[in-house]
């Protein structure tokens, strides 16, 4: 070759090019590859449906499993299972990417001489396992052996006990969850005597009244809380009950509120307890018993409204307004976050909330304290704090990690990452890697929730159940198998006589099945629970209302000094829950609910502050309090008062993984170290923190374009008063049908479009919306929408077919949200402009969007006025494997190409066929789109124009009914019914 | 005649030849590539199974192999196992089913060629065709039952279009197949 010259190259060149180009023209081959033998329930491209349960967070919502091909490729609630409904929240419909997520561990990992983790067989991980117990155990000692798990219930609670104490070890299990709710837990053993989360019950209660506990979000179990939200707030008939929100910050919750008092942070107890004074002062509640009153009087004798207004900095009016309002509801109740290390005294806001319920024990019911939530057995911050003291002096020899990350969620100060340098061996059975993770020296990967059998029970009284609901996708066993085999090795047989956990799963039913008084064939229970998703035995009814206590309590004097420094607020999204969804892909793509922003955290602060401050959107600045600091871009916004910056958890991860790692900024770090002596909790003291400016910048990729919809009517509200009396005088909406008779000749060039069979259709009422975005999740899961991460979201490109749009009022400055997707215009403007017909109109009044004709002027999004087309300037693709969650019925697109909503077309394609073959057409919710499916308060109706008995052809005559930009002359077949507001007074 | 002027007769004679050479060897390349007739028998599968024989000469049924295809979207594929409900009896000594079995005792499955295949931007469903067009299986994949191999067939769209048209059948782009 190296007397290679020039004339044989361009030969050689030449000679291989046409080579190249030649073999390139054939396609290459494709194949059929074939069962050996088939699985029972597969029939190719037939979905098969699994139940099972969710485990991104405790609140424990069921759900099906969508299995194609021996794929789950997309998950939804399950109906009959009393938590979820048949809802997911946007944390649940994105759990997919948790299973498919490319940064799981592969297979057992061991690490190595130079720190790095090795794989190892699954034979050799465990054996190091077991001998390292054998030791423990040979030495002895009740105390050496730690298991730290997320929370856990059940079966698998059991056999890590029965695993623990045939090690010798007692009181080794300790249950790690971010939010233990240690200041809830103690104001109810304080108030009601029950040391104990109960289950709450909203929807049939007329006001409510919620201390910063952010019930839509994150608080124990967002899902069906924002369920029977959808039951308890909305407008029925002429009336809507009243919701009430003291915080300081306009969170997503305080936003759907119809009063928002915004309080200094910390000082949400002393609008609770002016609240009770003015009910006790103005004798509006003539029934409390006398008792009753001295008791509640002695508390709140030094906190006058005045006075406790004066301390929570807000307008003493509306403590009068939400005094009256409680006094006169025939069932109100009050809640508070009981979440410490979010807010200072939050004991004492519990406890005040506590006895504000006690006004009116008619509604005490509305918290069952028969049926605890599982989350009362969670580990408070003070046994986290024993644990690390303990591993810190070297008393524990061997940890064992499942699904917790302490050290991402623990305060910086008290250095779980060092003291888990003194304990000699760290095994983590976590499926991915994470901050906890990534510090251990034996790494025994276990499954993922979908690839698992147990069961976990969120509740007394209702036990969802796990099962596999597709195969492996990494070398990875069951936590349970790994007890089993790890337990034989150690102990033998005969302590661990199961083959492996799945026998353990089945005896412990079995017995369980018995206790509770079953007598019929075991096994047809357990396929029946199999088949249903869990077991939740009807004849439980809810206990008696609590006995009321009257505990003497020291609520702090009004007279508090404020700290140093700028005050912050940390708080939790509906996204990241603790941090925990961060390295989901979905979970970073979509907005936040109020700043919508996507990929990265931010500090919230008042403009008007950022200007006093001189900081622009996405300078980074120093945040540095006396325990911690992070580094955060600003962002200027409304949702905090002035003078105070909030900043969510969830972001700033350091090991999670290629979506996670690197994004600003993990707040917990500035968490102060102390312990609330009453409760537990981690003592949030209040948080001040010291602000420099770097002099550097993170762009925050946020997906709106203005806080103000500049008169353009997105979104629009009438008031109560107002909406009756149009209601009362027959009024009709103004609306342009997408219909032949929505046709005048006065003002439309083209002809009418006559329809075949259907006119689909959707209703979106924003009465409802809460803004949580689970649609959104739900598209993408559905229609193979791609994500296109922080650089492209920066550049304007984000693909959703459907977003949570958020304006604010130009005066209130509350936010508004509009869902905004593909409006399927009868006189589409995209239809027109496009030079050879890939928008068109079906017969059944949808706009198509034919990818394959498509060729990319995108003249028609450039004509859109809605702007829901989006276009594909690459050919976004997906690591493996999260490419394994294409939905198969859906085009994946690409460069090029032009897209939009569907009205999931494959879900409608789909809904014919089954109607046909039962020989009918279809009818009203046979079947819904995906973004309507999930829908926690059915705020999405979604059907057919030609059916004039079907919801949506009796919604769009609502009088609040209303069309976006319709003076376009568009005629949008998605119709929207206004947002109802009422005022709160005195 | 100078030497110029048979040095061009000679080069004008050179390229002449090469023009007939190229020609000859164009056409013979167009046509083993186009009309060559052992070309239309389809490719060769890893194993020499015969439509003829179990469709044509046995009259097996269809949908015996392909029992999918009034359920769904695909005819399905007859798994490994099944081909061994026959063979376990007839013929199992030959030499393919010998290899066959190979694949069933290993649990590998058997790489078979695709022959009938739409682009992905299609949705094509059998479940429709079959129970409402009560189409023939061999309308669109041929006489099956007398090949051996498979021959190939490009479904172009127009192959659709005219029988939709010619059958009444739907013609909406998004509602028919491409979503």
């Amino acid at each position: 070759m190296q007397n290679l010259n020039r004339r044989e190259f361009l030969k050689l060149f030449g000679v291989c090019g046409t080579g190249a180009v030649l073999s390139g023209c054939s396609e290459p081959k494709r194949y059929l590859i074939p069962y050996i033998d088939p699985p029972e329930d597969v029939t190719p491209g037939v979905a098969a449906y699994y139940a099972t349960t969710c485990r991104e967070c405790p609140a424990g919502c069921g759900m099906i499993a969508k299995n194609r091909e021996g794929r789950t490729i997309k998950v939804e609630g399950n109906p009959v299972q009393p938590i979820s409904g048949g809802k997911l929240c946007m944390r649940g419909q994105a759990s997919l990417h948790g299973l498919y997520n490319p940064d799981r561990f592969t297979g057992p990992m061991l690490r190595g001489a130079a720190g790095q983790f090795e794989p190892v067989s699954w034979e050799k991980g465990q054996t190091i396992l077991a001998s390292t117990i054998s030791e423990i155990v040979r030495r002895g000692g009740a105390g050496r052996i730690v298991f730290l798990t997320d929370l856990i219930t059940g079966s698998l609670e059991d056999m890590t006990a029965h695993w623990l104490s045939e090690m010798g070890q007692r009181n080794g299990h300790v249950v790690y969850e971010t939010y233990a709710y240690e200041s809830l837990r103690q104001a109810n053993k304080a108030v009601f005597g029950n040391d104990a989360v109960p289950t709450y019950r909203f929807d049939d209660l007329d006001f409510l009244i919620s201390f910063n506990a952010d019930l839509l979000e994150t608080w124990i179990s967002n899902l069906e809380f924002a369920r029977q939200f959808g039951d308890f707030h909305p407008i029925k008939g002429d009336k809507k009950n009243k919701f009430v929100f003291v915080g300081p910050r306009l969170s997503m919750t305080a936003n759907n509120a119809d009063l928002w008092i915004q309080t200094r942070p910390g000082t949400e107890y002393a609008v609770a307890l002016g609240i009770i004074r003015a009910i006790l002062d103005g004798g509006l509640m003539p029934a409390i018993p006398a008792g009753r009153r001295a008791y509640l009087g002695s508390i709140t004798a030094n906190w006058p409204v005045e006075k406790a207004a004066a301390t929570a900095g807000c307008d003493p009016g509306m403590i009068r307004a939400a005094a009256g309002e409680f006094a006169r509801a025939a069932r109100p109740f009050a809640i508070s976050d009981g979440r410490s290390m979010f807010s200072p005294n939050a004991t004492e806001t519990a406890v005040a909330a506590n006895l504000l319920c006690t006004l009116n024990p008619r509604s005490l019911g509305a918290a069952d304290f028969g049926r605890p939530h599982s989350y009362s057995k969670t580990a408070t911050a003070e046994s986290i704090k024993n644990l690390t003291d303990r591993m810190r002096s070297g008393e524990i020899d061997l940890l064992l990690i499942h699904r917790a990350n302490p050290v991402f969620s623990l305060p910086g100060d008290w250095d779980f990452a060092g003291a888990m340098k003194s304990v000699p061996s760290v095994v983590s059975l976590s499926p991915a890697v994470d901050e906890t993770s990534s510090l251990a020296n034996l790494v025994l990967p276990t499954n993922y929730s979908f690839e698992t059998w147990g069961d976990y029970s969120p509740r007394k009284g209702v036990s969802g159940f796990l099962q596999p609901v597709m195969g492996r996708v990494f070398n990875t066993r069951d936590m349970g198998d790994i007890l089993v085999s790890t337990g034989k090795k150690v102990k033998g047989e005969n302590s661990f006589p199961w083959r492996d956990f799945h026998p353990a799963l089945q005896g412990y039913w079995m017995r369980a099945y018995k206790d509770s008084g079953g007598s019929g064939d075991f096994q047809s229970f357990w396929e029946d629970v199999l088949m249903r998703g869990g077991y939740w035995p009807e004849s439980i009814s809810p206990s008696p209302a609590p006995t009321i206590q009257t505990p003497a309590f020291d609520f702090p004097g009004p007279d508090q000094k404020p700290g140093k420094g700028l005050p912050v607020v940390v708080y939790p999204t509906v996204q990241f829950f603790d941090g925990r969804m961060a390295n989901h892909m979905w979970v970073q793509e979509i907005p936040d609910p109020m700043t919508q922003t996507t990929w990265g955290g931010w500090v919230e602060i008042h403009p008007e502050t950022a200007r006093e401050m001189d900081l622009g959107k996405g300078d980074l600045i120093e945040m540095k309090t006396d325990f911690g600091a992070v580094e955060v871009p600003v962002l200027p916004i409304y949702t905090v008062p002035k003078g105070v910056a909030a900043i969510p958890v969830g972001q700033g991860h350091t090991r999670f993984g290629r979506f996670a790692d690197g994004l600003p900024a993990n707040p917990f770090k500035l968490l102060p170290p102390e312990l609330e002596t009453v409760s537990g909790g981690i003592r949030n003291t209040g948080i001040f923190a010291a602000v420099r400016k770097t002099g550097g910048s993170f762009d925050i990729a946020h997906t709106d374009g203005s806080f103000s919809q500049h008169g353009r009517g997105f979104w629009q509200t009438v008031s109560l008063e107002e909406r009756n009396k149009m209601a009362a005088s027959g009024t009709m909406p103004d609306i342009d049908y997408p219909l032949p008779k929505g046709y005048e000749e006065s003002k439309d060039f083209y002809p009418t479009h006559e329809h075949k069979d259907y006119r689909w259709s959707m209703v979106v009422d924003m009465d409802r919306c809460i803004g949580c975005g689970a649609c959104v999740v739900g598209c993408y899961a559905e229609n193979n929408v791609a994500v296109v991460k922080r650089e492209q979201v920066l550049m304007g490109r984000e693909m959703s077919w459907i977003r949570v749009q958020r304006y604010f009022d130009d005066e209130t400055k509350l936010a508004r949200w509009v869902v905004m997707l593909c409006q399927h215009c009868d006189n589409a403007p995209c239809e027109y402009v496009c030079p050879i017909f890939a928008p068109q109109h079906s017969v059944e009044g949808i706009n198509n969007q034919i990818y394959n004709r498509c060729f990319g002027t995108r003249f028609c999004s450039q004509n859109d006025p809605y702007k829901v087309r989006r276009f594909n300037w690459y050919t976004f693709s997906r690591p493996s494997p999260l490419k394994w969650q294409l939905n198969p019925d859906v085009t994946v697109r690409q460069k090029g190409v032009m897209e939009k909503c569907s009205f999931c077309i494959q879900r409608i394609i789909e809904a014919k066929i089954d109607a046909r073959n039962k020989g009918r057409k279809v009818k009203d919710g046979d079947f819904t789109t995906a973004c309507a499916q999930t829908c926690p308060t059915n705020a999405l109706v979604f059907g057919s124009l030609l059916d004039p008995e079907s919801r949506v052809s009796r919604m769009i005559n609502d009088v609040r009914a209303y069309q976006v930009l319709v003076e376009l002359n568009t005629k949008p077949a998605v119709i929207y019914l206004k947002r109802v507001t009422q005022e709160i007074v005195a | 005649m100078t030497e110029g002027a048979k040095a061009s007769k000679r080069i004008a004679r050179w390229w002449n030849l090469w023009f007939w050479v190229a020609l000859l060897l164009t056409l013979t390349g167009v046509y083993f590539f186009f009309w060559f007739p052992s070309r239309d028998i389809g490719p060769v599968q890893p194993i020499y199974f015969s439509h003829r024989i179990h469709a044509g000469v046995k009259q097996i049924n269809c949908r015996f192999c392909h029992p999918y295809v009034e359920r769904g979207e695909h005819a399905g594929l007859p798994e490994v196992s099944k081909c061994f409900f026959c063979h376990k009896y007839i013929i199992p000594k030959h030499p393919q089913i010998l290899k066959e079995k190979e694949h069933l005792d290993n649990g590998v499955p058997v790489p078979w060629v695709r022959i009938f295949f739409v682009p992905d931007f299609v949705k094509f469903r059998h479940l429709p065709h079959i129970r409402y067009g009560k189409l023939d299986c061999a309308e669109c994949h041929g006489d099956v039952a007398s090949m051996d191999r498979l021959r190939v067939n490009n479904f172009q769209m127009k192959f659709c279009i005219d029988c939709h048209k010619k059958k009444n059948a739907q013609l909406d782009c998004f509602l028919a197949c491409h979503h």
